[in-house]
């Protein structure tokens, strides 16, 4: 049963861990266009990352 | 209705974007019709060698172009006529009218994480609590436990709180007050389940509750963000700029706001009357169907009154200022419009009528559970106990998806089939919807003339039309050069071109008297031939044009207004769906009954005022029937808010658009029936989730109420009600596009 006091936490913690990427990735914009994100790849253009701060963050 | 407040204080929205450009401004437009990587390309491509512009970026989800320029740029309009130029119609977004969804939409995003995190943290603990875990073990799981939900859900399930706590206020019951109880108790209740070595700790179903009940608001807020940043940019440019004629005589440019009463003001050929004025000085022809919904050309000559929106055809006029911009005879539509207001509010959402049914329903279970049990003698923490699990079960998730979850799925689906609902009860009003009102010009027209026919004219007599109907800026012939485009005619001389502004045009050609215009200013001619056409006055000039060679040739010009393409299809469509339709109208009788006749309109009522508009459709509302106004003028706002529910179509005035509770994007009126089949079947959904709902209360709630309920079942239940509730949601169909022939 000791086992437990390190499996929950890492457990927890492998949870937080992807908590907070997906936090992060909120804040990066990278959910503020999804449709156009899953065309974009379709361009030959390449553009590889989702967009400048000061073109896409106006109103956040 | 503050979009009608609105009006009243700023009619112009976007003000003094095209004048005063400085550096590094942003502007975003909405382009409704980019689909695809190709749009997205060429778009963003095309802007960017504008001179001046510094980015331009699309996101696709919302249908926006983000585009930031310095100086020299010029106006945000350049950037519209840009995109029309390759093909992509798009307006600017008055950054006032879009609320900022983008902030709130992540806030409510991170909260779903959240709570999801913890859910399925929690989840993974109480499994093993279920699976046998006791004494310390189980113990320290449910501590764990509880030190993950306690603050995730006091993260999460903020906004439910707040809702509850609003509504209890104002002494009112919604769905979020159980929902909030629940959560709240089931917490409480388990942290003392914890502290006393108990098993059944509800702390996993609290928070599987918050978490799809915040799900299915992030796809509500998700769809009403797209479909508002569509509504925002429905604020249309108008005219911005005002010519004064200062004290010196002087014409000078100034911004329309400024304008004051007494000014003097110039309005040129093409120009819009930027604010209510008596004619000064000269002669003209405005088109005035911005008010009145009229297509035909309204005469103004000294002491005449001008009203804003008016757009001038005909000469150039001297205007004297008698009301500021926004106060002007606007205000008499919106004081009919907010006295019909009351009609619209009094209809109540399904959704609201439900939760004000069920959610006393929910409180008296639980009380009674509690108060049945406590009477039986047993321990007082098990009569809480069985109180609570009774208030977690029939407090499901199901029931807070039933509306949101097929209404999303409804307006996401109508929205990519160019339909753009943008009150959430406006599906529920149409499903009882029977009786479609249209109005006439600019609804089921498009606005413009057309004529269908030119007569039979020698190549030679064709140039000297062009060459006339270039020389004038009225819509009749601007329908003449379009009946007339591609034909490649030589350039003629015609000389001393004169406009008689409501009468006609005239000029020399080789020497001969060449008139265009209508039959009463030019009179029968020398031959004596009768054009038949009843009645006199404006009626008369409205059928048909006259070109006139010399004294003796005359040729009939017949004008018509161009009926929007697909409309007799789409009124067929309605017939066979079973809606009665009526034609409302304040044109005269003889356009629009042959209009109506042409149509198959049996009802059709013409030279209708506003007023007599809303008084039409509230005692057909006595009658009992259930009535959607299609309309697109100023002059159909009070009908549209009388009528409960309206749709504008995208080319309609910004006024009415922004109260249309439906747009039609694309100006494609043939998508009606399919939006009013659309919202027949959602109803059906919405009211099968909720004998969804029901029955599986009807099932869960005698278990609860034995206090055989456990945590395992109450996650159960609750899971397998919300799939199933989505899952029929996604059933809801729109008739995919006939023929496509979209981007």
């Amino acid at each position: 049963m000791t086992g437990l006091l390190v499996l929950i936490p890492v457990s927890v913690g492998l949870g937080l861990l992807g908590l907070a990427f997906f936090i992060w990735s909120v804040r990066n914009h990278q959910y503020d266009d999804p449709d156009g994100e899953a065309q974009r790849i379709l361009d030959t253009r390449h553009d590889d990352r989702p967009a400048d701060d000061n073109t896409s963050s106006g109103r956040s | 209705m503050s979009s009608v407040a609105k009006i009243a204080v700023n009619p112009s929205g976007e003000a003094g974007s095209d004048i005063g450009v400085n550096a590094d401004q942003s502007v975003i437009l909405h382009v409704p019709e980019m689909r695809c990587a190709g749009c997205i390309a060429s778009i963003e491509a095309h802007l960017r060698q504008l001179p001046g512009v510094q980015s331009a970026r699309v996101n696709l989800t919302n249908q926006q172009v983000r585009l930031e320029f310095g100086a020299g740029a010029g106006g945000t309009g350049k950037f519209v006529d840009a995109l029309a130029g390759i093909g992509y119609k798009a307006h600017v977004i008055d950054p006032d009218q879009l609320p900022d969804d983008d902030g709130q939409s992540k806030a409510l995003l991170m909260r779903v994480a959240v709570a999801g995190f913890g859910m399925m943290n929690v989840m993974l603990l109480s499994v093993s609590v279920w699976s046998g875990a006791a004494h310390a073990t189980g113990r320290l799981l449910n501590l764990v436990a509880a030190l993950i939900a306690v603050p995730v859900i006091g993260y999460a399930a903020r906004p439910f709180f707040a809702n509850a706590l609003g509504a209890l206020r104002a002494v009112r019951l919604n769905m979020d007050v159980p929902i909030s109880l629940a959560i709240i108790l089931a917490v409480l209740n388990s942290l003392y389940t914890t502290m006393t070595f108990g098993t059944h700790a509800y702390f996993d179903a609290a928070l599987a509750l918050t978490f799809f009940l915040l799900g299915g608001r992030y796809l509500d807020l998700r769809v009403r963000q797209k479909v508002r940043s569509a509504a925002a940019s429905l604020a249309r440019m108008k005219a911005t700029t005002a010519r004064k004629i200062d004290n010196d005589g002087r014409v000078v440019e100034c911004e329309t706001a400024d304008l004051h009463p007494g000014d003097c003001l110039e309005i040129r050929p093409g120009d819009m009357v930027p604010a209510d004025g008596i004619v000064e000085a000269g002669r003209s022809e405005v088109d005035r169907s911005t008010l009145n919904g009229e297509a035909v050309p309204v005469p103004l000559t000294h002491g005449d009154m001008a009203y804003s929106g008016d757009i001038n055809l005909g000469g150039v006029l001297h205007l004297r200022v008698t009301a500021p911009p926004g106060q002007a005879v606007l205000d008499q539509f919106i004081t009919l419009t907010s006295a019909a207001e009351q009609s619209r509010n009094r209809y109540t959402a399904l959704a609201d009528r439900a939760a004000s049914f069920y959610a006393p329903l929910v409180h008296l279970a639980a009380l009674a559970a509690f108060i049945f049990w406590w009477l039986q003698g047993v321990e007082l923490h098990f009569a809480v106990d069985t109180a609570i699990a009774v208030l977690i079960i029939t407090c499901p998730c199901a029931l807070g998806l039933a509306v949101p979850a097929v209404v999303s799925v409804a307006n996401m689906r109508l929205f990519s089939a160019g339909i753009l609902i943008k009150d959430g009860r406006a599906l529920e009003k149409l499903a009882d919807v029977d009786t479609v009102l249209f109005d006439k010009t600019g609804t089921l027209t498009t606005g413009h003339f057309a004529i269908d026919n030119l007569p039979d004219l020698a190549t030679e007599e064709l140039a000297v039309l062009k060459a006339l109907a270039d020389a004038s800026h009225h819509p009749y012939a601007a329908a003449i050069l379009r009946a007339m485009a591609g034909q490649g005619l030589p350039v003629v001389e015609v000389c001393d071109i004169t406009e008689f502004p409501g009468e006609g045009i005239a000029g020399y050609y080789k020497g001969q008297r060449v008139c265009l215009g209508s039959q009463q200013w030019l009179g029968p001619d020398e031959t004596g031939d009768d054009i038949a056409v009843e009645g006199a006055g404006p009626i008369a000039d409205f059928c048909g044009l006259v070109l006139r060679f010399g004294g003796d040739r005359d040729y009939l010009l017949p004008v018509a207004e161009q009926i929007r393409p697909g409309i007799a299809d789409m009124l067929r469509r309605l017939d066979e769906l079973g809606y009665a339709r009526v034609l409302l109208t304040g044109d005269n009788a003889v356009m629009a009954g042959k209009m109506a006749h042409n149509l198959g309109f049996r009802h059709f009522y013409p030279g209708l005022s506003a007023a007599d508009k809303i008084a039409w459709i509230k005692s057909l509302q006595e009658r009992g029937a259930k009535v959607v106004m299609v309309g697109d003028g100023i002059n159909d706002m009070g009908a549209m808010t009388q009528a409960g529910i309206a749709i504008a179509p995208a080319s309609a005035r910004d006024a009415a658009r922004l109260l249309a509770d439906v747009v039609l994007l694309g100006d494609r009126l043939d998508r009606l029936p399919d939006l009013l089949r659309a919202a027949r079947e959602a109803k059906t959904r919405i009211i099968q989730n909720f004998a969804l709902a029901a029955l599986y209360n009807c099932v869960a709630v005698p278990v609860a109420f034995a206090g055989l309920a456990t945590p395992l079942l109450a996650a159960l239940a609750m899971s397998a009600s919300s799939i199933t509730v989505s899952l029929n949601a996604l059933r809801v169909r729109v008739r995919p596009e006939a023929g496509g022939g979209r981007k």
